[in-house]
């Protein structure tokens, strides 16, 4: 049995020693699967993390369009304000 | 003989899925970089909304006119016409925008200085191998590249080090074992 400390990895030496009796490609096939695995699981991760930074850039995006809509209502107001004094002159 | 077939099987089998994690670590750093460009953007709003930014600046006529245009934009591209003599026009933008830099309690210089890493880190992930190519061209023209020469030097001497500590030779091993065996010799020595 192999030990990391604390990690008592059980059947470690069996899953060798089955892979080793059936030669070289077997052995070969399933580590190749294990790491790719490993970094497909990476891969899926960032992807997570991509579709959760987009939607922060969406709503910025909303926040600009809030900010653009409150400065055209303050324009819109101070022009008003200057057309009902016209008039009142 | 088998330990090359193993390896080889094994480089076969994982290499599609190192493309895959480096291409979404790229996409991502693409999204990170967009999404600081969206933010620069609106903090450019709320600079406009307070008034620190009116009409007639350049901030607000050119910068912040270019700023959301990439905000929207696909692609992004940097000048490699840095030795060409720019126009009037660019020269004068570029003379109002100093003086407005220049100036003390500058509103938007964080913000432009965001936009423009953003923008790079953009360019960095959307054309990995020419942005590098790019860089080299920049520490050209800016005498600098002797740095990255000595990043190189210095990176080899690392890998070397490495390498020697990681794959020591059966002479130094037995040297660390022999002197590990002294060690707790004298330890139980000490103790007893």
């Amino acid at each position: 049995m192999l030990t990391f400390g604390f990690l008592k990895m059980e059947g470690y030496d069996e899953f060798l020693t089955a892979l080793a009796e059936h030669g070289p490609f077997p052995a070969g096939t399933v580590f190749g699967c294990i790491i790719s695995a490993f970094f497909f699981n990476l891969a899926s991760k960032e992807r997570v993390e991509r579709d959760k930074i987009n939607l922060e850039r969406e709503k910025e995006l909303f926040k600009q369009n809030s900010l653009k809509d409150e400065r055209i209502d303050k324009l819109h107001q101070k022009l008003a304000e200057k057309n009902r004094k016209d008039s009142e002159e | 003989m088998i330990t090359i077939f193993i390896s080889v099987i094994i480089l076969a089998a994982i290499s599609p899925s190192i493309y895959c994690w480096r291409r979404q670590l790229r996409l991502r750093h693409l999204a990170e970089a967009r999404r600081d460009i969206a933010k620069s953007v609106t903090e450019m709003e709320r600079l406009m909304l307070k008034g620190d930014i009116q009409l007639g600046d350049v901030s607000h006529d050119f910068l912040f006119q270019k700023m959301r245009a990439v905000q929207y934009a696909d692609d992004y591209e940097v000048d490699w016409t840095v030795l060409k003599k720019p126009s009037d026009k660019a020269r004068d933008i570029a003379k109002k925008l100093e003086h407005e830099l220049d100036q003390e309690d500058c509103p938007f210089a964080n913000n432009l200085r965001q936009f423009l890493t953003a923008y790079f880190k953009a360019f960095r992930s959307r054309r990995p191998f020419i942005s590098r190519f790019y860089i080299l061209y920049m520490q050209i023209l800016n005498k600098s590249l002797k740095y990255f020469l000595m990043a190189l030097l210095l990176s080899a001497v690392a890998i070397l080090a490495l390498g020697n500590t990681l794959f020591r030779s059966k002479k130094e091993s037995l040297y660390r074992k022999a002197s590990k065996d002294f060690f707790s010799q004298s330890k139980a020595i000490l103790q007893s």
